[in-house]
């Protein structure tokens, strides 16, 4: 009954996601594809090029009773398996052997595309771009290409009807992809079976690292210190969050703030650290793909930026941290 | 085809099995060697590896250059056009059947490579020499013949600084779990949660 009950729902979901596809609207398209992504269920196979490099990963997402889980597994070299669900991420790594369980972020919307926002269009200039076929699938090409060298343009390859992703690119200022996401398979599916889900034991050998929160009592007072020079920041980038919490893999308290421009977003963590550990610490800019890391140290603390942008919009965030007096 | 052979067959690429722990009994479906093929000549492609040792124009080139070449003599015009007409009709086959026969040994030679146990030193990867692109397979081609396919710069799939990748595990380690901790951080970013294949394609091996 309840399987009965979720291929109706998921039946009527399709139906829903398939009129919008009739308007050639690119906001329209994007919200349906971040709906697509998070509220279907699928299973495919798609390759992650960057740098000259491609990966094929496998992926299982199912949105059911229990909410929205997945599984990513590498088919390349060691089987790296990441699984999320609504309450834990699980990232298993063979090479280190290590298993880091953390806490699951909310599921937030797509940033403001669309609706009564229409701040973004001061930085991206939204386009359809006709239809392709994908994975033996229909897609509309949306564009976002951005108005300033702060962010990245990107090429999305939105399914028709599902509205699922099938092929994204990120593009420099000079239209050239830095990063590129592309499935090669792609199956819709009514119900995944739990025990595709299951964690199985890696094995003797590994550490398990468990993440868990923390409260204002657990860290030292000088991270209320920790603030942002707002008139520094990239146009258009501001503060979504900020917490403190422990690091993912020692635990110690991080302040952690999150930062978007309503599509690229950029992490800054700020630790307290001595002078010796920052000495020993990575300094300056390195990348993968299309993420950019700055790191720094401002007096006793340590500053790490990560995102999704140029590495001149991930300095200039990074430089705009400050310690309050 | 089921997930399994999919596995297999991507391992595969990678030199990562030993010829009997890879080959099936009964071996490979025609879908999965299909497969196989497709996903060699992407790797292939993607890395900049890719050679066609003859392209399709080859054949026409053949016969242009013969029907451009100067006649013996007059004495032995009937024997010559009949020669070079049979001539012409070789060489189309002859350049037909090089250009089956180099698919097939290009075939033969990844197939070959990818079969047999790990060769070391033999066809590095990018990511093991520094990013430079391997020799031609086949010394003397045109350049015309030898593309070069480079979608965005060689590097690897592990934290850079320019061209050089980050040595130190523990950085390596730290980076890591701050870009899971940044994808996890409620700000969804474009494409779900396929970003994850940073993480998840992330080269340990290349360290």
């Amino acid at each position: 009954m309840k399987r009965l009950a979720k291929r109706l729902a998921g039946t009527l979901l399709l139906a829903a996601l398939a009129v919008p596809a009739l308007a050639d609207d690119a906001a329209e398209l994007i919200q349906k594809m971040a709906r697509a992504m998070e509220e279907l269920s699928y299973e495919g196979t798609f390759v992650y090029l960057h740098d000259g490099q491609v990966e094929t990963i496998s992926v299982l997402h199912d949105f059911g009773e229990q909410g929205v889980r997945e599984k990513l597994v590498s088919l390349n070299g060691e089987a790296r398996v990441i699984l999320r669900d609504d309450d834990n991420l699980t990232c298993i790594w063979p090479g280190s052997k290590s298993v880091v369980v953390s806490k699951s972020g909310p599921r937030t919307p797509f940033l403001r595309i669309g609706g009564d926002d229409d701040s973004l269009t001061h930085f991206y200039e939204l386009k359809t771009l006709g239809r392709d076929r994908v994975a033996g699938h229909q897609s509309h090409i949306v564009s976002l290409m951005p108005r300033d060298s702060f962010r990245y343009g990107y090429k999305l390859w939105v399914a028709d009807p599902s509205g699922l992703l099938l092929r994204s690119a990120m593009l420099d200022e000079q239209g050239r992809a830095v990063e590129q996401v592309m499935f090669t398979e792609l199956v819709l599916l009514d119900a995944v079976e739990d025990a595709r889900f299951a964690v199985e034991d890696p094995g003797p050998g590994y550490s398990v690292h468990r993440v868990g929160d923390m409260t204002s009592g657990d860290h030292p007072a000088d991270m209320a210190r920790i603030g942002f020079a707002e008139d520094s920041l990239p146009p258009g980038f501001v503060k979504l969050s900020e917490k403190v919490k422990p690091m993912p893999m020692d635990g110690n308290p991080v302040h952690h703030a999150v930062l978007s421009d309503g599509v690229a977003t950029v992490s800054v963590y700020v630790e307290l650290m001595s002078d010796e550990q920052a000495g020993k610490a990575y300094h300056g800019a390195t990348s993968m793909g299309a993420v950019h890391v700055f790191a720094r140290q401002l007096d006793a603390a340590y500053v790490t930026a990560v995102g999704e942008a140029p590495a001149v919009t991930v300095k200039k965030i990074a430089e705009s941290v400050s310690l309050q007096p | 085809m089921t997930d399994m052979p999919k596995q297999h067959l991507s391992a595969l690429m990678d030199d990562h099995f030993d010829a009997p722990e890879a080959i099936r009994p009964g071996g490979f479906s025609d879908e999965e060697q299909a497969y196989w093929e497709r996903m060699h000549l992407t790797r292939d492609v993607l890395r900049g590896e890719y050679r066609p040792l003859l392209d399709a124009g080859f054949a026409e080139r053949v016969m242009d250059a013969l029907d451009e070449a100067p006649q013996a003599s007059a004495d032995d015009k009937v024997v010559s056009l009949q020669s070079r007409r049979h001539s012409t009709a070789h060489w189309r086959q002859m350049a037909g059947g090089l250009a089956v026969a180099a698919t097939v040994a290009a075939v033969s030679v990844f197939g070959w490579r990818s079969l047999s146990a790990p060769q070391p030193g033999a066809l590095p990867s990018v990511a093991q020499n520094n990013g430079l692109l391997p020799q031609p397979a086949v010394a003397g081609l045109p350049a015309a013949a030898q593309p070069r396919v480079q979608l965005v710069n060689n590097s690897g799939t592990y934290w850079v600084v320019g061209n050089r990748r980050i040595a130190d595990a523990g950085t390596e380690e730290r980076l890591n779990s701050l870009l899971s901790d940044h994808m996890e951080s409620g700000a969804r970013s474009v494409g779900g949660s396929l970003p994850y294949g940073r993480l998840v394609g992330y080269d340990e091996a290349a360290r």
